[in-house]
């Protein structure tokens, strides 16, 4: 392998884990402000997607580049077509992630039951970030033979947001019925919850593209 | 006739066909045993006639010397012996006689050389003696006083007008010295025509005037080379006639086109990209041919230079014209003497009268084919040895 | 980035065949510079021009201007062995000499006066084997023939001669066509190394050969230049259409 086509794959790869890592980075903050209360934090979430449409077009960008120039084959081309796709997801989690924050941050400042809805919320926005944060271990694993292990970890932590996300909206339904009055606010809540469930369903599309491109077969979109 | 029927692998007129094929065969290999055969024909004339040469016969004598035979050799024998006995070896009695005066006063036996008429007979061959001297000659060999041994005369002694003393030697060194002349001059001035033709003349028609007559002058006959070389080194320059200097000039003329065309080819056949390598680094066209191209197509230039050294050993015509064919007893040590070659001598032997000179016509055609082939094998031996890997 | 090389409206005619219409090219120093195109479309004649190989060709005529570090190469003035020993050149078909891997090595710079026979030779002799990549392969064998390695490794000792008389552009007439693709590979790693040190322009029939080491290409069609950018540029974006065409294998 020429060293400038070694150098451009080295470069990809770690592009992309730099937005993904973004995203999760951002969740992380975003949780840190509902568990403490520290609202100021949502700023700092937002600041860590800034440009991310940005870098995900540069990465784009690149990997044309490196199909026109290198015509990579087998488990080469099925990498760099993984990410070209994993990049869609990454933008995709950064707007819902985005999005929750702009709703949630609205919504602390009014009167609904925010203590009941962490009683789930949070275990769900933990499931999420865990969620992607193993999917992008994926990038950087160096024993491929891992990598369906890992892919069960997002699985079960995809599912476990399914899960909760149910529960939530089980739990909100009734708040409403309790509060007609606070039923926008409510609703709200539970739309950017469902944000969250997204971002973890982006993780799982990232692990199984993973998966095709570290064990081969066919692209399963998610 | 097959039976096979099988219509997939089956051609209707096959059989037809291998007829023929086998008809062409065997009409080729009928021409080349034709051909192999006469060949062999003349090979077994030639060696059946000439091999005998290479035995002559000897007599015992004993000679009684005193006064009188010290003075007069020819008186030594009775007449019957004195028309078997050489007298080319009689003449020479008086030379060792002076360096041997110990001999005076004593009987010596010596084996004497026999002349050609006796020889013949005991060669068994038709020969002019009478018949007591046959008989007598039979009875010696039957008590064992005459013997056949090596003919070392023939490769050491000169020609000569007594027959059995007449040898190849004279034409033998004629020969090599007209060769080193014709290749000291042929080979060089060959050699460097072929390097301008080929790496140095520009690609144009004045060049190409000049391959076509390079070309036309190898069919030229040999014997106008001679003519050439009569006119032109003899009249006009002065160079001794019938000397090794003269004939290897005209011989150079004749071997010129084969030598330049043969390394031209060689030249041409090392492989452009050589050349370009070399240009590509920055060397110039001398350094290029010198270094480069010459160590590769020497190969080429030695054998056809072996070659036409072999065709040129062969030439009788234009070295008759210069004189070559002169009767050399003594062989010669310089260019400029009077000598004669290797052909000439054979052509002057085939003339001769005498019958002993038939079998040495013969004898000196076998020692002339013997050096071509080895000269021929010795190209290609040495252009085998020489061939530079790829 | 400096010109190395600037051709100014050269033309080149092989007898009444117009062969190459006013290219004007400037080819940057180190970097690679590919030149692509269908047979028989004068990239090669092209590349022969910049050393003067085609003085060789007693029916080429040639008109313009071929500059190099501010000297018109093609000036009455200019004696042809200097311009191949500052621009050398690697052939399709290996070729060494027949004489040994050193003397292959040393045989034009000592021509050259670069070095005398010695100690400095055996110095030069290393260095450009070490260059070309061949050295660890050969150095027990000095005296063995140069034709008796393989292929790549016969055009890596091309490489390790021309190198050797100190050129600073190294022009490459489709060097690794003749070879197998691990060869082609050391070849083009080499090239990349190479670039370093000096000012590549390489014929290649091979256009993923150009897209993977080039920094700069030139498509060439019926002997003009059509169009010359980045790689990148030329095989993610062409400008032309008839780049594009036989980029992407509708023609040629």
């Amino acid at each position: 392998m020429l060293p400038v086509y070694k150098e451009k794959l080295e470069s990809i790869k770690n592009e992309v884990y730099t937005i993904g890592s973004q995203v999760a980075t951002a969740n992380e903050l975003a949780l840190q402000a509902i568990e403490t209360k520290n609202y100021k934090l949502f700023n700092d979430a937002k600041n860590e997607l800034i440009n991310l449409e940005k870098n995900s077009n540069k990465i784009d960008n690149m990997i044309v580049a490196t199909l026109a120039l290198h015509a990579p084959e087998a488990k080469d081309l099925r990498v760099l077509v993984s990410y070209l796709k994993i990049t869609n997801e990454i933008v995709r989690a950064s707007t819902n992630t985005k999005s929750f924050i702009k709703t949630f941050s609205k919504i602390v400042s009014c009167d609904i039951d925010l203590d009941k809805i962490n009683e789930y919320g949070i275990p769900l926005h933990k499931s999420a970030i865990l969620a992607i944060k193993t999917a992008l271990k994926i990038i950087q694993i160096e024993n491929e033979n891992e990598t369906e292990d890992y892919f069960h970890k997002v699985i079960v932590e995809e599912s476990k947001t399914d899960d909760l996300y149910s529960m939530i909206e089980k739990n909100i339904l009734k708040m409403i019925t309790k509060n007609k009055e606070l039923s926008k606010d409510y609703f709200d809540v539970l739309s950017s919850l469902r944000r969250l469930e997204k971002v973890a369903d982006r993780a799982a599309s990232i692990a199984n593209l993973l998966l095709f491109a570290h064990l081969g077969g066919e692209i399963h979109q998610a | 006739m097959k039976n096979n029927t099988n219509s997939n692998f089956y051609i209707p007129q096959i059989e037809k066909r291998n007829k023929i094929a086998r008809r062409f065969k065997y009409t080729t290999l009928a021409a080349v045993i034709l051909s192999l055969s006469f060949l062999g024909f003349f090979l077994f004339d030639i060696i059946k006639t000439g091999y005998p040469a290479f035995q002559q016969s000897y007599i015992k004598v004993e000679i009684k010397f005193d006064e009188e035979t010290a003075s007069n050799p020819y008186g030594i024998f009775d007449k019957s012996m004195s028309k078997l006995i050489s007298r080319a070896w009689l003449r020479s009695l008086p030379k060792e006689i002076e360096n041997n005066p110990q001999w005076i006063g004593t009987t010596q036996t010596f084996w004497a050389l026999l002349n050609a008429e006796a020889d013949q007979h005991v060669k068994g061959r038709v020969s002019r003696l009478d018949d007591s001297l046959k008989a007598k000659i039979e009875e010696l060999m039957l008590k064992e006083e005459i013997e056949k041994r090596l003919n070392v005369i023939f490769f050491f002694t000169g020609d000569s007008k007594i027959p059995e003393n007449a040898g190849f030697y004279s034409a033998i060194i004629g020969s090599i010295l007209t060769m080193m002349v014709t290749m000291s001059l042929a080979v060089p001035i060959g050699v460097m025509t072929a390097i301008y033709l080929e790496e140095f003349a520009p690609d144009n028609k004045i060049t190409q005037i000049i391959e076509v007559n390079i070309n036309n002058l190898a069919a030229i006959p040999s014997i106008l080379f001679g003519l050439l070389g009569l006119a032109i080194f003899i009249n006009f320059f002065g160079v001794p006639r019938s000397s090794p200097l003269v004939g290897g000039m005209t011989l150079a003329l004749m071997s010129l086109p084969i030598i330049i065309v043969s390394s031209k080819a060689a030249l041409k056949s090392v492989p452009a990209s050589i050349r370009q390598a070399g240009y590509g680094l920055g060397l110039t066209k001398w350094q290029v041919t010198k270094d480069h191209v010459l160590p590769l197509a020497f190969p080429g230039i030695l054998t056809g230079s072996i070659i036409a050294l072999a065709q040129a050993m062969g030439e009788t015509a234009p070295l008759i014209i210069v004189g070559m064919i002169a009767f050399v007893p003594d062989a010669v040590t310089n260019i400029t003497s009077a000598a004669t070659v290797m052909p000439a001598q054979i052509f002057t032997w085939s003339g001769m009268p005498e019958r002993a000179y038939i079998e040495k016509t013969a004898a000196g055609i076998i020692v002339l084919l013997t050096v071509l082939i080895s000269l021929n094998t010795m190209a290609v031996i040495l252009r085998k040895k020489f061939e530079v890997k790829w | 980035m400096n010109v190395k090389i600037k051709t100014t409206n050269l033309n080149l005619w092989y007898a009444q065949n117009h062969a190459l219409h006013d290219i004007n090219l400037g080819l940057y120093e180190n970097k690679i510079t590919a030149l692509i195109g269908a047979s028989g479309c004068g990239k090669s004649t092209f590349l022969r021009c910049l050393n003067r190989m085609n003085d060789l060709v007693s029916s080429a005529i040639i008109k313009g201007t071929v500059v190099i570090d501010d000297k018109n190469i093609y000036d009455k003035d200019i004696d042809v062995v200097t311009v191949r020993k500052r621009i050398g050149m690697v052939f399709q078909q290996p070729n060494p000499f027949p004489k040994s891997i050193y003397e292959n090595v040393s045989y034009a710079p000592i021509k050259h006066g670069i070095v005398k026979k010695g100690k400095g030779c055996d110095e030069l002799v290393e260095k450009s084997l070490i260059g070309a990549g061949i050295w660890e392969e050969v150095k027990d064998k000095l005296n063995a023939p140069g034709t008796s390695l393989s292929g790549g490794q016969q055009q890596r000792l091309c490489i390790a001669r021309t190198i050797a008389v100190q050129p600073d552009v190294i022009l490459m007439d489709e060097p690794t066509s003749a070879l197998d693709p691990i060869s082609t590979e050391k070849i083009e790693a080499l090239m990349l190394e190479l670039k370093k040190k000096y000012t590549i322009i390489t014929v290649t029939h091979n256009m993923q050969q150009a897209a993977r080491v080039a920094d700069y290409t030139a498509f060439f069609h019926l002997g003009k230049l059509i169009e010359y950018d980045e790689t990148e540029t030329i095989f993610v974006n062409p400008k032309e259409k008839k780049t594009e065409d036989y980029i992407t294998g509708r023609f040629g």
